[in-house]
Formats: structure tokens, sequence, C-alpha cells
């Protein structure tokens, strides 16, 4: 094998050390003595979706086309929602010189296209049978009660029931990577453990508060992660190049604010009535709308049907709003840190897809563009949010190129596979 | 008609059976799927004939914004929407079916043929020939340019019915396939089992073979207004549901019953098997996301639609009998054959009327704008309000025009219900809410009913079964005749 790239989704750099450290992660303290482990930044906005199609094909999303979850389909108000078929980059192990790959849980790849080799989609994955190829391997899959995902719905039957599904799919989704693993000589395997951002979106309180009853279920997951890991290493020789990335960093959660209810309320956005508001509900004159989790779109004339925003009007309207959103606060803080203009920040053909300005939440704050307008505070039992700062990179030996000082994302690659990938020095 | 005025313009593909609902995701938290129809978080669905736009949200796509919806004059219609109709061979399913073919839509009918047996044994027949299904279907190919699809099946034979459901993948599905006599249900025991058998157990293993074969497809089943009875206390004859402001008073308090079904006071076995399946349907949306419109229908008469006049071969059933025809009708008929006009009792019960061609455009205005997945409701598809008097009169009066001197009798009442009874229909939905318009009054119909009866042949066919027309059965169960009351020539 020449590649196993392990993925850990949310998981934080600094709380992987910690974890090591403590000994909540022994199996990671080993690992993490035989390399190098940095902290990445994500994608922009920090989505999973975005960040794992830069991680798979070093690119930004002006190259793979991946913005966030969702985007609207061209020229159109309809809400089309990112899968694999509308990423446009070519993932590592479909470049043509990749040999047999094995390709497990990494998001964004559903439904499952063909490959040299076998892949089962991560999330959003809606029906296994399409996120498997090829599809002589479903029956023993679903023999497993092999699941894409845990159902978010079970948080509301409480958290031991939750953490105990997310336990029942990590354990069967090792059980499929160790079964297949052993079947062909892959060159590539890659391998991603999602239950850690689950966890850590609905337990992070919990976390944080080492008197609350699921402070040691919160540990005791990731201790178990770490078991699993244990087993993978077990079984890799030394000369294969291993690495462990996440997607995005952590952090608490104590209010999700509602960007398209921040942009009514500055005028930036007018809705017709309507008990169930969609995009084609937008007046002709809004001038911006959001999309989740941070994307804010100007109502461009040309780009919408009913856009009214001409060039001339676009720089001063983009004033307007970073100045607004920088300012405004919602139950007394701020929720934007910074606004980033998305012209600067994209490269590669699908640039002109991009927002024209990305919000960067203020601490405790997670941003979302839904267009039901009921609640600028939205209820949820989410407690944890993503951040664009410490995202976890960590590869193994020496022998991989050189590892950016300000590590993105889209450089995973460049460091994995430097000659195919980038121009950056092999390291000495 | 311009794209504002189409009822059903603003639809989204939530409401679309073409569209496969794949699941709730929460974008908030990394796109969580739950499998969850009732889930919060945003709904993902993928289009069975749009494969290449991917996942996405159904709300976000508008029937008039999708080139899979054309417009007709009965609204955005899905194109080549494949419809199949319980029932086909019936008074309603044959002209449904012409019409939705004509329009466009692939049509599939089912029937067992039960109707024009039962028709034989009670010694009546349709006035207007009618031609077998192969025949028809044979017609409809050659003089209105359309493909249907017929299959003699029974609907509680459901292992075939299943395997057919299975293999067309209906996307409307119109449940037409009962037996519709109120009398032959209170004939004898055999005959009220064999109605609430046909009605209520092929409506229920239907609902099964929807959910287990086609869960998307929009299910219009046809009720009757005669599921509400006729309150005494003058309380409004609601849509099958409670507006959202109906409140209940009871001992000093408030409760509201908006949304809730109303409650429902059958006048037969045949009524209640309708009742019965009402409570199925709704259950069914209930309990499976299944999706149906209910339609309870006022009394229907006439035999026009533009697709039938098209030729002989194309014609309805028209049956007049005590047992399987309808007042109006059998009111026309009567006239042209001379026999006195017979009123039960008063005549004085109000009851709701709709002709056949508003029925047509009423269905296929529902089959155009289907119900979102686990939406069920009630339309009362009816376009006026008459007593039996007034209709006899009426019926009267325009028999006049072609030189027949019309009598009027009262008899004894053979059924067991209200004579005298305020009767105020609510009929807003069809006309709000599906653009319907009324395309036939009661008089330009019953004139055309007169030109159809009138005709030689169908005379003599009124007169071959004038012993079926006089009633005879009896709510009680009793035998022997019913007495004459009153005999009468309405005043011109």
């Amino acid at each position: 094998m020449d590649l196993f790239l392990l993925g850990i989704d949310g998981l934080p750099r600094w709380m992987w050390q910690k974890f090591a450290a403590s000994g909540v992660m022994p199996h990671s303290a080993q690992l993490l003595r035989s390399g190098t482990l940095v902290p990445m930044k994500s994608a922009l906005p920090e989505v999973s979706s975005a960040a794992w199609a830069s991680i798979v094909t070093g690119q930004n999303s002006g190259g793979h086309n991946v913005f966030g979850f969702t985007d609207l389909m061209d020229g159109s108000y309809s809400l089309g929602f990112t899968s694999s078929r509308t990423f446009r980059a070519r993932p590592f192990w479909a470049e043509p010189e990749s040999g047999p790959s094995l390709i497990m849980n990494v998001p964004q790849t559903y439904p499952a296209q063909p490959l040299n080799g076998m892949l089962v989609s991560g999330f959003v994955a809606l029906d296994l049978k399409r996120a498997v190829y090829p599809a002589e391997q479903l029956p023993w899959l679903e023999s497993i009660r092999y699941s894409v995902d845990a159902d978010m719905s079970l948080v509301e039957k409480g958290k031991a029931r939750f953490v105990e599904e997310l336990r029942r799919v990590m354990t069967t989704r090792c059980e499929a990577l160790h079964h297949h693993w052993g079947r062909e000589a892959w060159q590539n395997v890659m391998f991603v453990f999602t239950g850690t951002d689950r966890l850590n979106h609905y337990l992070w309180e919990d976390y944080e508060d080492p008197t609350s009853p699921f402070h040691q279920t919160f540990l005791d997951y990731y201790h178990e992660v770490d078991r699993q890991l244990g087993r993978i290493l077990e079984r890799l020789d030394d000369r294969t190049q291993l690495a462990a990335v996440s997607d995005h960093g952590f952090a608490r959660q104590r209010r999700s604010v509602n960007l398209n209810c921040l942009l009514a309320e500055g005028g930036f956005l007018k809705l017709k009535d309507s008990p169930r508001p969609a995009f084609s509900d937008m007046l002709s004159e809004s001038s911006a709308f959001a999309m989740d989790p941070g994307r804010i779109y100007l109502h461009r004339q040309g780009r919408y049907p009913g856009g009214s925003v001409t060039p001339d009007a676009a720089e001063a309207l983009m004033q307007a709003i970073t100045t607004y959103l920088l300012s405004v606060k919602v139950e007394g803080e701020p929720v934007a840190t910074e606004v980033i203009r998305g012209a600067g920040v994209y490269s590669g053909p699908y640039s002109h897809r991009a927002p024209d300005l990305i919000v960067m939440p203020a601490p405790d704050v997670a941003l979302s563009g839904r267009l039901n307008l009921s609640a600028l505070v939205e209820p949820t039992l989410i407690n944890g949010r993503h951040t664009y700062e410490e995202s976890t990179f960590f590869v193994r030996g020496t022998e991989h190129g050189v590892i950016p000082e300000d590590m993105h994302v889209e450089h995973v690659l460049q460091v994995l596979r430097p000659q195919q990938y980038g121009c950056l020095r092999r390291a000495a | 008609m311009t794209q504002s005025t189409c009822h059903n313009a603003g639809q989204t593909c939530w409401s679309c059976p073409a569209v496969e609902f794949k699941g709730h995701v929460d974008f908030r938290a990394c796109g969580q799927a739950a499998f969850r129809k009732a889930a919060e978080g945003q709904l993902v669905v993928e289009c069975r004939r749009r494969p290449e736009i991917g996942y996405f949200d159904p709300l976000s796509i508008t029937f008039e914004s999708c080139s899979e919806w054309k417009q007709t004059e009965n609204g955005y219609l899905l194109d080549g929407m494949r419809v199949l109709i319980l029932g086909m061979d019936g008074y309603l399913g044959w002209p449904l079916a012409l019409k939705l073919a004509k329009l466009g839509c692939r049509v599939y009918g089912i029937d067992n043929l039960l109707r024009r047996r039962l028709v034989a044994e009670r010694g009546a027949q349709s006035v207007t020939e009618i031609r077998s299904m192969a025949e028809r279907v044979a017609a409809a190919k050659e003089h209105l340019g359309v493909d249907i699809e017929f299959r003699e099946m029974d609907l509680l034979d459901r292992e075939s019915l299943f395997a057919y459901i299975r293999e067309i993948q209906p996307e409307s599905i119109v449940q037409f396939a009962e037996i519709p006599s109120a009398p032959y249900s209170m004939a004898d025991v055999e005959r009220a089992v064999n109605t609430i058998q046909n009605n209520v157990v092929g409506t229920l293993g239907l609902l099964f073979g929807v959910r287990d074969h086609a869960p998307d497809a929009s299910i219009i089943k046809l009720g009757t207004m005669g599921e509400y009875g006729s309150p005494l206390t003058g309380r409004p004859l609601f849509e099958g549901l409670f507006p959202g402001d109906a409140v209940l008073q009871y001992q000093g308090q408030e409760w509201s019953l908006g949304g809730e079904l109303t409650p429902r006071d059958p006048v037969s076995f045949y009524h209640v098997s309708k009742v019965q399946g009402t409570f199925s349907v709704y259950e069914a949306c209930k309990y499976w996301w299944l999706r149906s419109y209910d339609v309870m229908q006022g009394v229907i008469y006439g035999n026009y639609s533009e697709e039938l006049q098209a030729h002989a071969d194309l014609s309805t059933r028209f049956d007049i009998d005590e047992w399987w025809g309808t007042v109006v009708n059998r009111f026309v008929a009567q006239a042209v054959i001379g026999m006195p006009l017979t009123i039960y009792g008063s005549g004085n019960q109000m009851r709701g009327y709709i002709t056949l061609r508003d029925a047509m455009q009423c269905i296929t205005r529902l089959i155009a704008a289907p119900p979102e997945p686990g939406q069920y409701d009630v339309v009362n598809q009816v376009t006026d309000v008459f007593s039996v008097l007034q209709i006899a009169q009426m019926v009267a009066t325009i028999g006049r025009e072609f030189d027949l001197d019309v009598e009027v009798q009262r008899i004894e009442n053979p059924r067991v219900e209200s004579e005298e009874h305020p009767y105020e229909v609510i009929h807003e939905k069809l006309g709000e809410r599906f653009g319907f318009a009324s395309e036939s009054g009661f008089a330009d119909e019953v004139r055309h009913l007169f030109r159809v009866l009138l005709q030689p042949e169908h005379k003599a066919r009124i007169l071959a079964q004038k012993d079926t027309l006089f009633p005879k059965t009896k709510w009680s169960g009793e035998h022997g005749t019913l007495e004459v009351l009153e005999t009468w020539k309405p005043s011109a």
C-alpha cells in the first residue's frame, strides 16, 4: 500500500494533542511521535463538504465547485444539494495513474462513482444502495447493518442513545474497513471517522463541562476512536505513507444566528409572504441573501432571474453589508469577526459561482442561511460549531513534501504527493 | 390561459409524484441524514424524470418552472402523467379516461365489469348502448387518436392489482371501482355485504398496494356528499374537515375543531362503505405519508363531454333504473316515455348536484395538482343545490320545450331520511384552489339529455326497462308496493 489517508471529521488539532497527552487516546500519542502534526485551515466557509472536497482534490472550491451543502442551480432559484455529481474536480483515487483504491466514508462522494477499486460514500448519502461501488459489495454491507450515517433524530431521545448509535455506526464501519482491506492489494486507502463531528456538534457542552454526566461519554467515544486507530496502525506496514486529517476545527456554540434574518432586518433581503419561503420568493428589490453557513450572494442582475444588483452597485453594496454585519449585535454580542470578499479567495473554473462575501462568525456563534425568517436565533440542540482554524494535519515520517507554514485543506495532496500535485519541494 | 391563471403554477416539486423523497438533512450539523419524513430539517429529493439535476430542495422548483409540467386548459399537467383509473368501465371512469388521454396522460385502467352484470341482473340496461372495453379502447384510438390500456381485473384480486401497480408505476390513481348504489346496498344481506366487501375491502387493499408499490402516487378517492347526511341543526357541510376557526363549546369551555374530520351521518349501507373508505384513506395518509384528495361528489347527471361526442362507440353508460340511475337522469328518461317523475315523500330533500362534464373537469384539476406527501384533503364536488321537487319542476318545464306533457308524482318514501332539513353546502375549494369553473348548467345539460333520449333507439331502450324505474327497495326491509300519494302537472 502506498498511502493510508485517515480522516477524523471535526477533530481539532489541539484536542488531538491534548487527548494524546492525557491518555484518552494512547495510540494517537504513539502515532503523533512518529511524524509531524500541524494546525490546518479549513475551506471558506468552514463547511465539511467543501473541506473534504479540497482535501481529496488539492483544489479549493473554485476548482471543485463545492461551496457548501447547497447551491442554487445556475440561472435559477432552484436549490440543489452538492453531491458527487456536482463535484467537478477529480479526487486523487480517480487520477489515471492511481492504482486500486479502497475509499470508505469520505464525505461528498455520494452517489458512488465508478473507480478502480471500491468506494462506500460518506455523508450526505441518502440511500446505501447507491453509496456503494461496485454494487456486488452491497449485500455484505447490508448484512452487517452498515449505516452511512447515524440518525440525527436520535438526539431527541437523549444523548446516551445518540452516542450508542454513533458507536454502533463506527463499529460496523471499521468492521467493513478491515473486511475489505484484506480483499485486495490496495494502493490507496482512505477512511474517515465521521462520528467525531456528530459527537462534537451535540456534546461539546459536555466536553467543556467536566461535571456533566456526559463528559466521560465524550472522552470514552474518543477513546474508542483511538482504539480503532490502534487496530489500523497494527495492520499497517512501515512503508505505507500514513497521514491523518480533519476538515475543520471545533468550538463551543451558544447561538445559531440566521444570516437571512439579519439581512432582512438590514433591508437587504425582502421576501414575499409565504408559509414556507423559498429563494423564488425573493422580491426583485432584494439585494443579497445568505446560504449555509456564512455565504452571502448579491442578488445580481443576470445571475438570478429576478436579480437587480448591477455591477456598478456591487462594490458599495458589499461595503454596506460588511459594515452592517460587523457592527450588528445579537443578544448583545457581535455575530461576525470578519467579512471576506469571495473574489479574492477562490481559483479555478468555478470561481464565478462563488459567494460574494464570506462571513466569519464571532466566537460562540454559528451562522445559518435558512429562509424561514421566524427566528433570528434559532433553537437547536447543537452546541458545538466548526472553526476555520485548527483543523488537523498529520503525516508520518519525513518522506513527504513541504508542509506550508499556512497549511490549508487544499494543500494536503501537495504534501503527500508533491510530484503530482504541486511544486513544493520534497523535504530533505 | 395565461400562466398566472393556472391554479397549480405555484405548486412545488414536493407535490410532484415524479419526485422521490430521499431524506431530511440538517446542514447545520454537517448533513446528517435522517430518514423520517416528519423530521426537522431540509427536504432532499431526487427527480425520477430529471435525474441530471441531482438532489435538490423540492420547495424551490414550481410546476410553472419545471420542463416536465406542461400548461393545459386544466392547469399544468405532468407530461405523459401515468394515471391508473380503477373502475374504468363505469359511468365516470370511461369519460375520465378519454379526457385524460386527450390531455396527453398515459392512461391505464382496470375494471371487473361488475356493473354491466349487476345492471343486467336487474333487468335494466344502459340507455346509450355501450361497447365492450376492447371496442372502446379501439374506438378511442380511431376517433381520438389516443392510447388507453385496459385490463379486466377485480380490485379484490390484490395479487394482480399490486403486480399491475408495480408494473406501471402510476403517478395518480383514481378510485372509482366501487359499487355506487344506495338502494342496492339496502336490498338484502347479500347485496349489502357485497357493497361493503367490494368498497371497503377493495379500497383498504388498494392503500396497501400504493404504500408498497407506488407511494408517491396521488390517490383521487371518490366519496359522496351522502357521507355527511343532512344535519338538522343546519350546520354547514364543510369540505370534509372543519375550518380553522371552528370551535366547540361545551360546559363553558371552548375546544378548537379546526382541521378535524367533520361528522359523517351516512344514509345507507352504501354510504357507510364510503365513510369507511374516507377513514381508511385518511389514516393511510397519516400512517404512511400517502397523499389523497377525497372527493365528496354530489349527485351526478348528464352524458356530455367533448370526447364522448366524438363517436357513438365512445359512449359512456347511462343508467336510469331504481338502483343504478341517478335522479336527474331518471327524471328525463321518465319524461321521455310519459311516465310521471317519481318523488320520494315530500320531495323537499336537498342535495348537491354536478354534471358529468363538470365532474370530469374537477377530477382532472385535482389530478393536475397533487397533494403533498402525507396530505389528506377533501373537496365538495358540487355546483348546485336543489330539492328533488325543484328538479322535477325544472325537468318538467324543459320537457315542454320538447312537446312533452310531464307529470310529477309523489310516492311513499322508501328511504329512511329527513324530508325537511336545512342544507348549506360549502364548495369553495375547487373554484378557489383548483381553478374550477363550471362549463355546463342544469338547463343546458337537461336539454342535451332530452335530445339524446328522445332518439328512437334510446327511447326504445328506456321503454324496455320501464318496470325498473319505479322504486321497490325499502330501507325498512319490508316488501310491497309503494303508495302513490299525489300526481300533478307542474304549472308552466
